[in-house]
């Protein structure tokens, strides 16, 4: 009877569980299995984030991100931020930092407390004003 | 028959040993991935599409014609005269009844006409109170008891949707969270397939102008949509040239006026975020859409007499529309901006306050070139003004990247960290680089000393910036700031600097453009500053600023001038010591910067945040500073010193950046 409980009540644990899951859209538990869902933080670290997700990103996004995350953040800000810029009498693409400065940049800033609502590529686009490489 | 209640008391050991398979089940199944998902990546924005300035030209295809001028606002009491061009639709809290004062709408208005008779009533906080007559109460009283029993909507979205040219919408006195609107996705993929490359570099996922008018509640709680798509796909690539809307449909909303009908803004309130909030924060609080009020290709938009609060970004937007009105407004702790008018043209913020902003109370960004750079046989003309607001407790009272020939006056700018900032600090996709042409006079810069960094902030900064000081311009051209006052504010009146390189362009660049110069590339000339009183109040007090003229003097910089400046008795406080008067203005040639090497080394520890060999920036914006005196002045010598080392170790790493390049 009370293994009966027990299974039961594992059972019940379980569905709740994977309710809450659907709930919450996350695809690696559709998948159902732990691994699967490290491979999806691995991939999710991996892609480049998106133009809307920068455009909002600050520096408590940086200090959750992991290192290989950092890169890809990184990398993601040098492709957007170097684009044109545009202007009736001025017209050129906008100065880029390397990327291990600027990995350092935002260590630098984003290691206070008061920091963490900075917008990432306002930081990265002030800073390759005074700083920048050419691309 | 149950069993004894002690029977079913399990033992806390015997307890956590039945649960502890599940419990670890629980966590990988359920918690863990919540958690990934928890902090994975932030709250997506709406991004935006490659933005082109409006034609400048009336569209005469409505009558009366939409565009081409800043709008009149027609008076409320003309709402319901049928006589008059444009329908009507009102909308309210409540039902109609007997008792009037029983609806909620009028019934608050009620309160706030016999609180106004008491004390009188303000459109802004500095202003002294009006006094509000019984005739004016009885006026306005009777015709909202009209209104009432002409409303026909619960919903300003719905009253907006149904609305045509000309038409207008009037809004009763309530706080308006539109539940509708709110019920309709974020970032919808329904909407997906609205969706376009963004400015270069052509990264996916804009919202195009179709996506806002087939979903326009994805990212806004009201929105006007002004026009129809074009029939025509815009360009890919975008046009480098932004003038003129490539896609640009016929006027569906065109010369839409939307106002509250009650004393003033505080009466009709659109949140967008949690409205047991009140007035206040902390920034975007609650955020259930990303913009509260938008007006996209709206032309001869008028918005009048409401308060707009708690959106996650902006809590008005108006975007490529020729022709708006922001009059009587009021706009609180919306996340970034209170107001947000992107590449649009002939417009008005007049008698407003914004406060609450993690970047800034208003930002007439990405203005048309209408000053210096304004194309070859058109006449200089200021596109946007904003004047008689009240602009506080923001991180910037009023911000403007690539911000041209913008007409800022008699405004007041006070409690921010930074009253005004205007810059170059773009991104791709912010036409209009660099900024240049504004005007900004008789207004008052004081007391901004809000420290927005400090652990228990309500506002939430998105950028560093230095605390206690009037204005700064970061790399504009051609700007004049004269007769203002700046006073009490601690670190600086007035900055100016340069941002040397932030464009490249040239043979070698792979930038083939025309008007590519890269002798210009060096942004922050031709800036003029007089007849501004420095440190001392109206009222005669003197409230010493911690430097009133503060400038980097970038090497090359030509032609910036200050001159009949007064300061606290005499001459006003510079950094460097000796600022270019230019014989009184008369002669810019005589300003050159030739480098002043401790204000380069503030700006490298700041912006850059560079230290040395890891050390802790020295940056010490971002902390109040102390009151102006001899304490402050043994401060200032310090940092002095230690800006110069910051400057000497940062050219040892980048010899080749222009900041080390260009100074001796």
């Amino acid at each position: 009877m009370r293994r009966l409980a027990v299974a039961a009540l594992i059972g019940l644990v379980l569905l709740a569980g994977a309710w809450q899951v659907r709930g919450a859209g996350a695809e690696e538990a559709r998948r159902g299995d732990g691994l699967a869902g490290l491979h999806a933080q691995a991939e999710q670290a991996a892609a480049a984030p998106s133009y809307a997700e920068m455009q909002v990103m600050v520096c408590q996004d940086w200090r959750d991100a992991a290192p290989v995350r950092r890169r890809v953040i990184v990398s993601a800000l040098r492709s957007v931020l170097g684009g044109e810029i545009t202007g009736i009498g001025f017209s050129g693409r906008a100065r880029v930092l390397a990327d291990d400065h600027a990995v350092r940049l935002f260590d630098a800033h984003c290691g206070h407390d008061y920091a963490r609502h900075f917008l990432l590529y306002k930081l990265y686009g002030q800073a390759s004003g005074f700083a920048g490489v050419a691309s | 028959m149950g069993l004894p209640m002690s029977r079913r008391v399990v033992p806390l050991r015997s307890l956590s040993a039945l649960l502890a398979p599940a419990l670890v089940t629980l966590l990988v199944a359920v918690v863990a991935p919540v958690l990934l998902l928890s902090t994975a990546s932030p709250a997506a924005a709406h991004i935006e599409r490659p933005a082109y300035w409006p034609d400048p030209a009336p569209d005469c295809t409505v009558k009366p014609c939409a565009g081409g001028k800043v709008p009149r606002a027609r008076s409320l009491f003309t709402a319901l005269d049928k006589s008059r061009t444009g329908r009507t639709r009102v909308v309210c809290q409540g039902h109609r009844t007997d008792r009037p004062a029983a609806n909620p709408s009028l019934g608050r208005l009620q309160r706030s006409l016999a609180y106004a008779r008491e004390h009188g009533y303000k459109f802004r906080p500095t202003e002294r109170p009006r006094r509000l007559t019984e005739k004016h109460a009885r006026q306005l009283w009777r015709f909202n008891v009209r209104l009432l029993r002409a409303c026909t909507y619960h919903h300003i979205q719905a009253a907006v949707t149904d609305s045509g040219n000309n038409d207008r919408v009037v809004v009763l006195p309530g706080v308006y969270t539109e539940p509708r609107s709110r019920a309709f996705k974020t970032h919808d993929p329904a909407c997906d397939k609205y969706e376009s490359f963004s400015d270069f570099p052509r990264t996916a996922g804009a919202a195009t102008y179709k996506y806002h008018y087939y979903c326009p509640n994805d990212a806004n709680l009201i929105a006007v949509i002004g026009r129809k798509p074009g029939t025509k796909a815009p360009p890919q690539p975008p046009r480098l040239d932004r003038r003129g809307i490539p896609d640009l449909g016929p006027c569906i909303r065109c010369n839409l006026q939307l106002e509250g009908s009650g004393l003033g803004s505080q009466d009709v309130v659109v949140e967008a975020g949690r409205a047991a909030a009140g007035n206040g924060g902390p920034s975007g609080v609650g955020a259930a859409k990303d913009v509260g009020i938008a007006a996209q290709r709206a032309d001869g938009f008028v918005l009048r007499n409401v308060t707009v609060r708690h959106a996650r970004e902006h809590g008005i937007y108006v975007m490529e529309t020729d022709g708006y009105l922001l009059d009587r407004f009021r706009s609180f702790y919306n996340g970034l901006y209170g107001t947000l008018t992107f590449v649009s043209d002939h417009g008005v913020h007049q008698t407003c306050e914004a406060a609450g902003h993690g970047d800034s109370g208003v930002y007439p960004g990405a203005p048309p070139e209408t000053g210096e750079q304004r194309a070859p046989g058109t006449r200089f003309r200021y596109n946007q003004q904003v004047r008689r607001c009240d602009l506080h407790h923001n991180l910037a009272g009023y911000s403007a990247t690539s911000g041209n020939a913008v007409w800022v006056h008699h405004n007041n700018f006070y409690d921010n960290a930074l009253g005004l900032q205007t810059d170059v600090v773009t991104a791709a996709g912010h036409p209009g680089f660099p900024d240049d042409s504004q005007l900004i006079e008789r207004n008052y810069f004081y007391s901004n000393n809000f420290n927005p960094y400090a652990a228990d902030s309500d506002v939430k900064p998105a950028f560093p910036f230095p605390v206690g000081t009037g204005m700064w311009i970061a790399g504009g051209n051609n700007h004049q700031v004269r007769n203002n006052r700046f006073w009490n504010n601690w670190r600086r009146g007035v900055m100016l600097f340069a941002v040397p390189d932030l464009l490249i362009c040239g043979p070698d660049s792979g930038n083939q453009q025309a008007g590519c110069d890269p002798l210009m590339t060096s942004t922050s000339h031709r800036n003029r500053f007089h007849h501004n009183v420095m440190g001392r109040a109206p009222d005669g007090r003197t409230l010493r600023n911690g430097t009133d003229f503060w400038w980097d003097s970038f090497p090359g910089n030509q032609a910036n001038c200050w001159w009949a400046n007064s300061g606290v008795g005499g001459a006003p406080t510079t950094s460097p010591l000796l600022l270019p008067d230019c014989f009184g203005g008369t002669n810019p040639a005589l300003s050159l910067g030739i480098g002043d090497v401790v204000n380069q080394g503030e700006l490298i520890s700041c912006l850059l945040a560079f230290e040395a060999d890891g050390a802790e920036p020295l940056c010490p914006w971002f902390t109040s500073p102390p009151r102006p005196g001899a304490r402050a002045a043994a401060v200032d010598d310090r940092e002095a010193e230690a800006f110069r080392e910051t400057f000497t170790r940062f050219c040892e790493v980048y010899a080749e950046a222009a900041t080390c390049r260009e100074t001796r």
